[in-house]
């Protein structure tokens, strides 16, 4: 072939074959569209959507933690009878299951008290155990509350799923029905939330303090509602005024309560700052005499495990948890240089949060190491050891005799399933009384009730 | 404010001093036990412990005889005399090591009681099938959590026992005849039905309700499972008509049943 003269553009008069089909090729020619103009679609042509997607069945697209909360499978429990619990008598009702009473029990629930994964969907109404550790904890700081929350200390420390959140729901259901209704429950489930970096903040110039608007809403929110009746006795012993939505509030001291006020005012969740939350923490204080405080703070290991926060100040460096406006309130109350006059303060430790010698040292359950001294918080463990320090409450494993009265509550609600013995070769052991279940839960448990629950319901 | 991290250890000649305030004394209690400085009680050694000295007091006269006895047994005397005895009981400690554990007649009664006893199985056969067919790369404990709270879920929407539950879909899921191509040699091939065993039944029930779960909603397998498990023990999983197929083939060739 003449590849020069076809470099120039002379091609042959003879057709080859590869280039035969183009010259006959009729010429593209785009149709108009009727419409007027279209735009020209750009970029690559995808797989119709249409075509691949799955059309998916189920009734939730829930997680399995997610689902046993909020599905209501406890509407499907049978209907059980249970005493509720008191704190009259207490002491000879140890064993005995019950459930709280009706108005406890929702105040607990606005309060989150009853956390995730404890199983109460099984049963109608949550239940618990009166235990030793329950009379204990009523003996060691329900009864002392009249001494003062800054002499009145208690962390809750035990293995994992002893049952330190539940201990610390029934103390709250005592201390109200001790005090027939008339008690203040302020109750933090969660307090890693104000840490996480989840919710928003600003700096309070005049107070020098960081605000989570957010986070203090939400928990006002809660608390305004599980304590509404007592709310709505205290009486504002100062004067206050506030502007929600352009409409301004007078309110006087002596004449307008607590519930008016924080029903009211909107200032916690402005984002702006306020003196709010030191306003209802301070009128909490003035009528502490005449309605006790109980401040539980569950999982408090995790402040002082980690006590940086996830916030950076304006040069970058994490934000310590005290310098926030509830976590001033968690350490001002936990250390006991605040005081409610009648109250007392409840800590909880988390076996999911960590270990960290903060704590142990702060309780005295460690030695202080001058050599680790770097990777210790040393002025808040003085806090924490200030004022008394915090008595620690060991929560303890239960005995064998109350296993079996769990095992046989369990059995006549439908829990617990005395299923047959099965051997190697398909042989079947049937009819097992109730005491070998309760010997073998007992052995696997060790006396954990949480463990208890667990391989009753999920272990097969 | 006194505190005890401010008193850090100081040495004053070589050795290190602490002081404490009264307020850091609660924390500062269990450091006499991580110094401790007493030495550890000595064990005494191989020899001593099995032979242990008879005499409060060794004098001069006893270790002359000892020398003697020594000199005479080096010599090959045979030994007759206590001293002769002992030193020569001391070249063969091995006897002495061997440790024998004889059993009370307690523990004996004991153990013919549990001769005959029979270990009862960990777990359900049937929830270890389930768990070894969802079972990936080896990681059984995973897989039976997932079952374990599928199980869980079911238990909570029917108050029922789940174990029984499954044990029932199973039975109902499951087929009860496949078919396969016997080669005749000839033009034409048979295709054969024939009847399977109760494990080859839960093992297809099982992989079509795990094909049924991958359908479902939820990101978590758990929740998928113990919802395609309750859909098919009502009778709504896709797996019946699988079944169904499986069956219709097996009645049209069933003139070629091998009995």
């Amino acid at each position: 072939m003449n590849w020069v003269a076809l470099r120039r553009g002379n091609f042959p008069l003879t057709r080859n074959l590869h280039n035969s089909a183009i010259s006959f090729a009729k010429a593209n020619v785009k149709k108009k569209p009727l419409g007027g103009k279209t735009k020209a679609k750009q970029g690559f042509k995808t797989k119709n959507a249409s075509d691949s997607k799955v059309k998916k069945s189920g009734t939730t697209h829930l997680v399995f933690k997610d689902a046993v909360r909020r599905l209501g499978y406890e509407k499907y429990a049978p209907v059980f009878t249970a005493n509720e619990l008191a704190h009259k008598d207490l002491d000879t009702r140890v064993g005995e299951i019950v459930k709280y009473k009706r108005s406890t029990e929702s105040k607990l629930r606005l309060l989150g008290s009853f956390k995730k994964y404890q199983h109460h969907e099984l049963f109608r109404n949550p239940v618990s155990l009166i235990s030793e550790n329950l009379i204990q904890i009523n003996n060691r700081f329900v009864e002392k509350f009249d001494d003062g929350s800054a002499n009145n200390r208690t962390i809750l420390m035990g293995d994992y799923k002893v049952g330190k959140s539940t201990l610390i729901s029934q103390t709250q259901s005592l201390v109200d029905d001790k005090y027939n209704g008339e008690v203040v429950l302020l109750h933090f489930d969660y307090p890693e939330r104000t840490k996480e970096g989840t919710s928003d903040y600003l700096f309070n110039k005049r107070r020098e303090i960081y605000q989570q608007p957010m986070f203090t809403k939400r928990w006002i929110m809660k608390t305004r509602q599980a304590n509404k009746d007592i709310f709505s006795k205290m009486l504002l012993s100062k004067d206050v005024t506030f502007v929600t939505r352009k409409v301004e509030f007078k309110y006087e001291a002596g004449k307008n309560t607590l519930y008016e006020y924080l029903k009211n005012c909107h200032d916690f969740g402005k984002t702006e700052s306020n003196n709010a939350f030191e306003f209802f923490i301070s009128e909490l204080k003035h009528h502490s005499a005449t309605y006790p405080v109980l401040l539980s703070i569950d999982n408090f290991n995790a402040l002082t495990t980690s006590p940086f926060t996830k916030y950076k100040h304006p040069d970058f460096k994490p934000i310590h948890f005290k310098e926030f406006e509830v976590g001033k309130f968690f350490l001002d109350y936990a250390s006991g240089s605040e005081n409610f006059t009648k109250g007392g303060v409840l800590l909880g430790e988390s076996c999911d949060s960590g270990k960290h010698d903060n704590l142990s040292i702060a309780l005295g359950l460690t030695a202080y190491d001058p050599y680790r001294a770097s990777s210790l918080d040393t002025n808040l463990i003085e806090r924490l050891m200030s004022n008394g320090g915090i008595s620690v409450f060991d929560v303890q494993q239960l005995p064998k005799s109350q296993i079996r009265s769990l095992c046989e509550f369990y059995h006549e609600n439908g829990v617990l399933f005395m299923r047959d013995y099965i051997y190697k070769d398909d042989d079947r052991e049937v009819d097992l009384s109730l005491e070998q279940i309760a010997d073998l839960n007992y052995t696997k448990s060790g006396g954990n009730p949480g463990l208890l629950l667990k391989h009753v319901t999920m272990s097969f | 404010m006194s505190s005890i991290f401010r008193l850090g250890a100081r040495t004053v000649g070589g050795s290190v001093f602490r002081t404490f305030t009264q307020s850091s004394y609660r924390a500062a209690a269990p450091l006499a036990v991580r110094f401790k400085s007493s030495p550890a009680a000595t064990t005494p050694s191989l020899t001593a412990q099995i032979f242990p000295m008879d005499k409060d007091t060794i004098t001069e006269k006893d270790v002359d005889e000892w020398i003697q006895s020594l000199q005479r047994l080096k010599n090959g005397h045979t030994p007759d005399n206590a001293t002769e005895i002992y030193i020569d009981e001391l070249t063969r400690p091995e006897e002495y090591l061997k440790q024998q554990f004889e059993a009370s007649e307690q523990q004996l009664q004991e153990q013919q009681t549990f001769e005959t006893a029979r270990i009862p199985l960990a777990s359900i056969p049937v929830v270890d099938n389930v768990v070894n067919l969802i079972m990936r790369n080896g990681k059984k404990s995973q897989a039976r959590k997932i079952v374990a709270r599928a199980l869980y879920l079911i238990y909570l929407k029917m108050r029922v026992d789940p174990v029984i539950v499954l044990e029932e879909t199973l039975e109902k899921l499951g087929p009860l005849t496949n078919t396969k191509v016997v080669k005749t040699g000839h033009a034409k091939n048979i295709i054969r039905p024939y009847p399977l065993n109760e494990r080859q039944r839960r093992r297809y029930a099982i992989l079509w309700i795990l094909d049924g779960a991958a359908k479902k909603k939820s990101s978590d397998y758990s929740v998928r499972l113990a919802e395609e498990i309750m859909s098919a023990h009502a009778g709504k999983s896709s797996g019946y008509e699988k079944k169904a197929s499986m069956h219709k083939v097996s009645i049209a060739q069933r003139a070629y049943i091998n009995i």
